[in-house]
């Protein structure tokens, strides 16, 4: 049963860490900003991979004590952990060579909401 | 007759030449100058320094710095501290975009200089006195100033900041 969960994390964490790299490139683009030396490829798969993996931990924990019942509440608190984690960005003060910091949130954010959003669109396709 | 003529040219030309040695020199900023700014949980820096220099280590007392940084370019490092550190109750960027420095006299000390002279700060003009050194063709010194003084009321505003200079020179 845990190598469900692991795949699921897997997975999940390539999906999330394709959308965050693509979307990284092209808010970059557009508006002209450099963070990668604070957000780049690697951190951004790194921490993709431990956003995923802790997701499915929790949730097979999860299934070993109560099974699938509390699956929903799960979801809900996967939620708004990833939207209390932003408060990290918000507080997160950039190496001052770096410019035009108060584009950084307009990145950061949305990342970290891409683990998440990942493990669970690839849900249904894992039976338990 | 000619002996006097060539010893009064001499001493025309020693007399100048002593004038020339201790006149100032214009120095102008070299790049990887830093303006650093510290205070109870901020810190940062800022971009934009224009100066002009005209100092001799030699004789400071004919020296005149005038110095101007713009205060838009303040970087904490996080955006949303900017925003407060340029907003309207902070440096109030939009309407004060610089800040400026005029040196009325240069000292020399025991262990450096002593620059005193006028900072207008957010359109608030008070004078300071700050302790710096020359040496290797860049100047070293730090002061602190009371940002309620220049009418920074932001809250948050920590009572006192120190600023930092380091600034490369060339000739």
């Amino acid at each position: 049963m845990w190598k469900t969960f692991l795949l699921h994390g897997i997975l999940a964490a390539i999906l999330s860490s394709i959308a965050s790299i693509i979307y990284g490139v092209i808010y970059s683009t557009a508006l002209y900003v450099d963070f990668s030396k604070v957000l780049n490829s690697n951190s951004i798969i790194g921490a993709s991979i431990f956003g995923c993996i802790l997701i499915a931990i929790g949730q097979l924990l999860l299934f070993k004590w109560k099974g699938e019942k509390l699956f929903g509440v799960y979801n809900v608190v996967v939620a708004i952990l990833s939207f209390a984690s932003v408060l990290g960005v918000l507080g997160f003060r950039l190496p001052l060579d770096i410019e035009s910091p108060e584009l950084f949130i307009g990145l950061a954010i949305p990342m970290h909401f891409f683990p998440a959003f990942a493990y669970f669109t690839l849900a249904p396709f894992f039976k338990r | 007759m000619k002996n006097i003529k060539l010893t009064l040219a001499l001493a025309t030309i020693l007399f100048a030449s002593a004038f020339t040695f201790i006149q100032s020199v214009n120095w102008k900023v070299k790049e990887g100058y830093t303006v650093k700014f510290t205070g109870k949980k901020v810190d940062g820096i800022f971009k934009g320094l224009k100066a002009e220099i005209n100092f001799n280590e030699k004789d400071p007392g004919k020296s005149k710095i005038l110095a101007s940084i713009d205060a838009t370019t303040a970087n904490t490092g996080s955006g949303i501290m900017n925003k407060h550190a340029k907003s309207e109750d902070g440096l109030n960027t939009e309407k004060f975009p610089t800040i400026n420095f005029e040196s009325s006299e240069i000292t020399k000390m025991a262990n450096g200089f002593l620059a005193t002279g006028k900072l207008t700060l957010r359109g608030v003009t008070k004078e300071i006195k700050f302790p710096f050194t020359f040496a290797n063709d860049t100047f070293n010194g730090k002061f602190a100033i009371a940002p309620k003084e220049y009418g920074v009321t932001r809250n948050g505003t920590p009572d006192e900041i120190t600023i930092e200079l380091n600034i490369p020179v060339t000739k």
